[in-house]
């Protein structure tokens, strides 16, 4: 027996993939769905850190804007939004002592949101998102499939 | 006597090939083919889940997307990254392969359905002629 042990390893490794609970066609629709609806939140945050580019005061924080993102997590589901969290990236600052939100020196602290970042979280975001609806559609079509089969 | 014997020995026989009967039976029936298309049928339905499942966590940190693939798909990704790539460096190519695979595999499992299908109408025609 312990001469076949590290064959019968080797035989397992290949033969299952990690994803034990991934069985069937109802779990693709739940990962579909959660991976959907996970994207759908990051998108939501990335329009508001951009729709807030120009808060200098949160009215929650007396803070300039700070950029939100989802912190996720895979799950037996699929994917998890676990939280939303505020970026502790330090804000920019420019010189404007006209402003109301200026500091003693004259100082303006702007949201530490970056422009180019977020455009590019939104397309791969985008991205993702449409990679989920084509899974679930194909996922549906298959489904069809197989009625069609047994009609 | 002897009809008694015959009669046992007969009755074992009958009782012993029963079993077989059935297989050769079924084998008859459905085919030796029937039950490796309703195999690769739940086999596309099992792939076509861990492609949804790698797909829902392509935005989530510090997963091994290629780990997860199934193993003939591992194998095949691997031989096209080079060795010394990252997980993240390999996680970002496994978005468009994922999607062809899941093309490839929706394909395949739809034509098995069909086969699937046509099988059992055969098998039913089969049937009903014998009515």
């Amino acid at each position: 027996m312990k001469k076949h042990l590290p064959i019968i390893t080797l035989f397992t490794l290949l033969s299952i993939s990690p994803l034990a609970h991934a069985q069937n066609l109802d779990d693709a629709f739940q990962y579909s769905l959660s991976g959907v609806t996970a994207q759908k939140v990051r998108l939501t945050l990335i329009a508001q850190n951009m729709a807030n580019l120009t808060t200098l005061e949160d009215e929650n924080t007396g803070l300039p804007w700070q950029k939100r993102y989802a912190v996720l997590t895979p799950g037996e589901n699929g994917v998890r939004v676990v939280s939303v969290e505020k970026s502790n990236k330090p804000f920019g600052k420019y010189y404007d002592p006209a402003v109301p939100q200026s500091n003693a020196d004259g100082y303006v602290a702007f949201p530490n949101v970056n422009i180019p970042d977020e455009m590019v979280n939104l397309a791969y975001t985008e991205m993702v998102f449409d990679s989920n609806i084509t899974a679930f559609r194909t996922t549906k079509a298959l489904y069809q499939s197989f009625i069609d089969a047994m009609k | 006597m002897l009809f008694k014997k015959i009669l046992l020995i007969t009755c074992l026989f009958f009782i012993s090939t029963a079993p077989c009967s059935a297989q050769s039976l079924e084998r008859k029936f459905y085919g030796p083919h029937y039950k490796s298309v309703e195999e690769g049928m739940i086999e596309g339905g099992r792939n076509q889940a861990i492609y949804s499942y790698i797909l829902a966590n392509a935005t989530t940190p510090g997963v091994d997307l290629v780990g997860l693939l199934p193993p003939k798909d591992r194998l095949e990704i691997l031989k096209t990254l080079p060795e010394e790539a990252t997980p993240e460096e390999k996680n970002s190519a496994i978005l468009e392969f994922v999607l062809g695979k899941m093309s490839e595999n929706n394909r395949r499992t739809a034509a098995l359905s069909v086969i699937w299908g046509n099988k059992t109408k055969s098998l039913k025609h089969v049937v009903s002629l014998g009515k």
